[in-house]
C-alpha cells in the first residue's frame, strides 16, 4: 500500500489484515518502488498525490520496468482525465476515496486478489 | 428605441461583402483587406478544397510565415500534427450548433514554437451557391491557457485537500460503527451515525464547491459517451437505497420498455440525476412517494406545454413534498436557495444542489423545469443528443 495519509494507511491495514492480507505500507511512492525490488507482492493499492514520488510516476516507473503487479489507485483526485490518465498507464481499478466506504476497497480487494 | 435598423443595414452590407466575389472587385477587397488586417485575430480563407486563398497580417505575424509562403497551401503548414486531425473533425461539424466553440488547438510557427489557439469556423457561401469558402479565426490563447491551467490544477488540488481529512474520518468512523475498534453502545452507535451523516455532507459540500468553482471558470469539461438513462438511473437509485430508507419514502422507477442511449457526459448527467432523485426524498413528507419517470419527447410533441425541434429524452421526478412556496419559485434555480417551508436541520446545505443541476443541463444544451404546489414538486430534464429514441 503506498499512501502518505498515515490514518488511512493505518485504517486500510487494519481492516485487510483482519482478512487475512500481509500488508506492506509506504508513504510515498519511492518507498513503495523500493518495496516492490525487495518484497513479494501481489497487488498495489497506490494513492496518486504524494510527496517525492507520485502515484502517476509510480505507474509510469512499473511500467517502465516491466512489473506485473496489478495497481489499484485509490485518490481524492476526481476528475475523468485523472482515472483515464491511471488506467492508460495500466491501473487496473480506479476508487475515489471520499465517496467509497472502507468495506468496499475491501471488496475490491478481495476481488482483484480472486482473479 | 435601440439603433437596431443601422445595425442591421451593417450586417446586411458585410455579409453582401462576405458573399462578393472578391477577385472581381478590387475595391471591395482592398476595403475588406485593410478591416481585417486591423484584427489581433488570425483569419485564414479556405476554398472549397480547403486550400489558403487569403491571410491576414494577423496570420503572418503570429505564424511567422510570409503571405507568399501561404497561400496555396493549407492550414496544416502551421498545425502542430497532433492538432490537425482535430481541426479537420472541428471543420466537419461546423454547422452543428453544438459543436464546442472554443476548444483550444495547438500551432506551430515557423519557428518551431508552439502557441496554443482557439479556432472558429464559418462557412461563406456564394450567392448563386457555387464554390463556397470557409473563414477560419484563430485566437492565440496561450497566455489563457496557461491560467486556466493553473486555476484547474488550484482546484482539483483544494478539492483534495479538503477531502482527503475527510475521507480519513468516514473510513474510520465506519469502522467504529462497525465494531472493527471494539464495542459501541447503542447511544454511541447513534452519536456516531451522526457524526458519520455530518461528515459525508461536508464531503458533498466539497464536491459542490468544485462543481461549481469549475462551472464558474468555465472549467467544466465534458467527455461525451454513450449513456444508457435508464441503468444510470437504477444505479443512482441503489446508491440512494439507504437514505430512501431512512426517510421512509417509496420510490417508483418506471423504465421506457426500449432504453434510451445519449451521448452525453456520463459523470455529468450522474450529478443531474442524482441531485433531482436525492431532493425528492429529502424534501418528501414521510411515507411519501417519488415517481421517476424516463420516457421519449419525439421531435414535435409536446409535454407540459414545451417542445423541441429534435427527439429528446425527459427524466421526469415527482415527489409528494410540501412543494415550494409561490412566491418563491423564481429563485429556485439561484444560488443559495433555501425554501422558507424547509426545516432548518435540512437546509443545512449550501443550496447549491439546482444551481448546479440547472448549470449541468444547460451544458448538455438540455433544458430543466418545475412545477410546484403544496401536493409536491415536479422537476423534468429533457436531454438532447438521443441515440435511440423509440417514439412511444
Amino acid at each position: 500500500m503506498i499512501e502518505d495519509e498515515k490514518s488511512m494507511a493505518k485504517a486500510l491495514e487494519i481492516k485487510l489484515s483482519r482478512l487475512g492480507y500481509t500488508v506492506t505500507v509506504a508513504h510515498n511512492g519511492q518507498l513503495g518502488l523500493a518495496a516492490l525490488d525487495t518484497t513479494d507482492i501481489d497487488l498495489v493499492l497506490c494513492d496518486l498525490i504524494m510527496p517525492k514520488v507520485g502515484g502517476f510516476e509510480v505507474l509510469e516507473e512499473m511500467h517502465r520496468r516491466k512489473i506485473q503487479v496489478p495497481v489499484i489507485v485509490m485518490t481524492n483526485l476526481s476528475q475523468a482525465e485523472e482515472e483515464a490518465r491511471a488506467r492508460s498507464l495500466g491501473a487496473m481499478d480506479f476508487i475515489v476515496k471520499s465517496n467509497t466506504p472502507i468495506t468496499t476497497i475491501m471488496d475490491v480487494v478481495n476481488n482483484a486478489l480472486a482473479d | 428605441m435601440t439603433n437596431e435598423p443601422a445595425m442591421s443595414m451593417g450586417l446586411n452590407e458585410l455579409a453582401r461583402m462576405l458573399c462578393l466575389d472578391m477577385q472581381s472587385n478590387t475595391e471591395v477587397e482592398e476595403r475588406l483587406s485593410r478591416m481585417l488586417d486591423t484584427l489581433h485575430d488570425q483569419v485564414v480563407l479556405l476554398d472549397a478544397r480547403g486550400v489558403v486563398v487569403y491571410i491576414n497580417k494577423a496570420t503572418e505575424h503570429l505564424t511567422g510565415y510570409n503571405r507568399d509562403e501561404v497561400l496555396g497551401s493549407t492550414p496544416a503548414l502551421w498545425r502542430l500534427s497532433e492538432s490537425a486531425t482535430h481541426v479537420e473533425r472541428k471543420l466537419d461539424i461546423r454547422e452543428d450548433s453544438r459543436a464546442p466553440e472554443h476548444d483550444v488547438i495547438r500551432n506551430v510557427r515557423k519557428d518551431g514554437t508552439v502557441y496554443e489557439a482557439t479556432v472558429r469556423s464559418v462557412p461563406v457561401s456564394r450567392e448563386d451557391g457555387s464554390p463556397s469558402y470557409t473563414l477560419l479565426v484563430e485566437r492565440d490563447v496561450s497566455d489563457a491557457a496557461a491560467l486556466e491551467r493553473v486555476q484547474r490544477r488550484i482546484a482539483a488540488l483544494t478539492s483534495h485537500n479538503l477531502k482527503t481529512p475527510l475521507a480519513s474520518m468516514r473510513w474510520q468512523l465506519e469502522m467504529l460503527r462497525n465494531g472493527d475498534m471494539g464495542h459501541v453502545s447503542q447511544e454511541q452507535q447513534e452519536s456516531l451515525a451522526e457524526i458519520h451523516e455530518g461528515v459525508t455532507r461536508m464531503v458533498g459540500m466539497v464536491e459542490q464547491w468544485y462543481t461549481v468553482t469549475n462551472l464558474d471558470l468555465g472549467l467544466h469539461t465534458l467527455h461525451s459517451e454513450k449513456i444508457p438513462l435508464e441503468n444510470l438511473v437504477a444505479e443512482v437509485l441503489h446508491e440512494l437505497q439507504l437514505r430512501i430508507e431512512q426517510e421512509e419514502v417509496s420510490v417508483r422507477f418506471s423504465a421506457h420498455p426500449v432504453p434510451f442511449v445519449l451521448e452525453a457526459d456520463r459523470d455529468t448527467v450522474r450529478t443531474i440525476v442524482h441531485a433531482l432523485i436525492f431532493n425528492a426524498v429529502k424534501y418528501n413528507r414521510a411515507n411519501g412517494t417519488v415517481d421517476v419517470e424516463v420516457l421519449p419527447l419525439p421531435n414535435g410533441d409536446e409535454y407540459d406545454g414545451r417542445s423541441f425541434s429534435e427527439d429528446r429524452v425527459l427524466l421526469s421526478v415527482r415527489d409528494t413534498g410540501q412543494g415550494i412556496p409561490t412566491g418563491e419559485q423564481g429563485r429556485v434555480f439561484l444560488e443559495r436557495f433555501h425554501a422558507s417551508n424547509v426545516e432548518a436541520s435540512y437546509a443545512a446545505g449550501a443550496g447549491l444542489d439546482l444551481y448546479i443541476t440547472r448549470a449541468l443541463v444547460q451544458k448538455l444544451c438540455g433544458d430543466i423545469w418545475f412545477s410546484s404546489s403544496e401536493e409536491g414538486s415536479h422537476f423534468v430534464v429533457a436531454f438532447p443528443n438521443v441515440l435511440q429514441a423509440q417514439h412511444a
